[in-house]
């Protein structure tokens, strides 16, 4: 479907660009996300699930933690159409991926999380548009 | 809910309690002139267009600011049902519990007493001790407890939480205890509810099943001492499509609703199956 392959480029330029935490490179570059780890479903009339799989460089779990959080609010804040977002660390790449997965997609940890100063200041720096 | 005062979970740590400034129907002049002990004081709120048959003037007062029971934001409260106690869930894991001391009243000669008290004759004077006293702080739970909820009738407590489990407490002489733990969803615990009689409980999860819970009381004779234990006898699964966040029991009909993130309501009655 048209709409669905345009959701999915417009999802993929959305995250290509977010910096990573750590690095000075943006995800895409580090490979921690390509247009192959977008997947959309069409869920209702003009509602979208968006499912993100991403690979963390590091086996660091709060690194991980830490990209699932960027990756949740540039799209929460940038697709422009109605959705549901899920986003997972990418099957087998991470030892305690389920417990990342389980807080990633946890509305109320988010939330908490996007309240902490020094988490929310590393999310707006890795989410900031490029100049 | 309760009969003299309700309490709310804020965004801060604390839990605040109110009262009315009135005297309700009954003439109990509720509340006026307490004082939440060292704590700081909230001013009175104002009222809001009163009601008919209110008197003007009528509001609300911060009798209590509950600021060291929790470390983490206070999600959920609830009055247990003989109204003597409040129950507190958080962020931070634990549940705590809640005393409410009950002062005495005065007569009071004269003018009105303090500017929160509209003046009925009949007021409490200043307490000597804190109206709220943390008599439990339960860490069962191993991560953010999302929900609690008292049982219809006894002194019972249920929580619910991102630990994946539901638990029950229940006073044991001065002391709180987890006195079962209900083990069957996969994911976070969102909400609780009883059924009437209390003696089915239905939770919802992230995992998108609900899951009633039965009472089973200890079989005769086996010993005084024995706990009732709770089992899942039924799952709904494959109805919900994303994680369902809250669920209500009506205490009149019996029907289950639930609120779901896919943007849907959805309501459950209980199909019981012809006799042969």
């Amino acid at each position: 479907r048209f709409l669905i392959a345009a959701h999915l480029s417009r999802a993929a330029d959305i995250i290509r660009t977010i910096r990573d935490p750590e690095k000075p490179n943006t995800l895409e570059e580090l490979e921690v996300v390509t247009e192959n780890c977008v997947e959309v479903q069409e869920i209702g009339e003009d509602e979208y699930l968006v499912i993100i799989r991403f690979t963390p460089t590091v086996p660091h779990c709060s690194l991980a933690t830490l990209i699932g959080l960027c990756l949740r609010i540039k799209l929460q804040r940038c697709l422009p159409f109605r959705h549901k977002l899920e986003i997972y660390i990418s099957e087998g790449t991470h030892s305690t991926e389920e417990d990342i997965n389980k807080q990633i997609n946890d509305k109320e940890r988010v939330a908490a999380a996007m309240e902490n100063p020094n988490l929310r200041e590393i999310v707006e720096q890795c989410v900031a548009e490029p100049d | 809910r309760g009969n003299r005062g309700w309490g709310h979970a804020g965004l801060g740590k604390t839990v605040r309690g109110w009262v009315r400034t009135v005297p309700g129907p009954e003439g109990s002049g509720a509340g006026a002139g307490m004082d939440a002990g060292g704590r700081a004081r909230c001013p009175p709120v104002s009222p809001v267009s009163p009601c008919p048959g209110v008197p003007a003037g009528a509001g609300w007062a911060c009798r209590a600011v509950l600021a060291d029971g929790h470390q983490r934001t206070v999600r959920r409260v609830a009055w247990s049902p003989c109204g003597h106690y409040l129950a507190s869930a958080s962020f931070d894991g634990t549940t705590c519990v809640w005393k409410r001391h009950e002062h005495g009243f005065e007569v009071r000669a004269g003018p009105a007493g303090p500017p929160l008290s509209p003046g009925p004759p009949l007021s409490p004077g200043p307490p000597e001790e804190e109206e709220f006293e943390c008599v439990s702080v339960l860490s069962a739970h191993s991560q953010d407890v999302k929900h609690v909820v008292w049982h219809p009738s006894l002194q019972l407590l249920a929580s619910a939480s991102y630990d994946d489990t539901v638990r029950l407490y229940r006073e044991d002489e001065d002391d709180w205890l987890c006195c079962a733990t209900l083990e069957g969803h996969t994911s976070t615990v969102w909400a609780l509810a009883w059924e009437r009689s209390g003696q089915r409980l239905v939770s919802c999860s992230d995992d998108r099943t609900l899951r009633v819970w039965q009472r089973w009381d200890p079989a005769q004779g086996q010993g005084s001492g024995s706990e009732p234990s709770w089992k899942c006898v039924c799952t709904l699964s494959g109805y919900h499509g994303r994680s369902i966040y809250d669920v209500a029991w009506c205490h009149l009909t019996g029907a289950v609703a639930t609120a779901c993130g896919d943007d849907a309501v959805r309501v459950f009655e209980e199909v019981t199956s012809p006799s042969p």
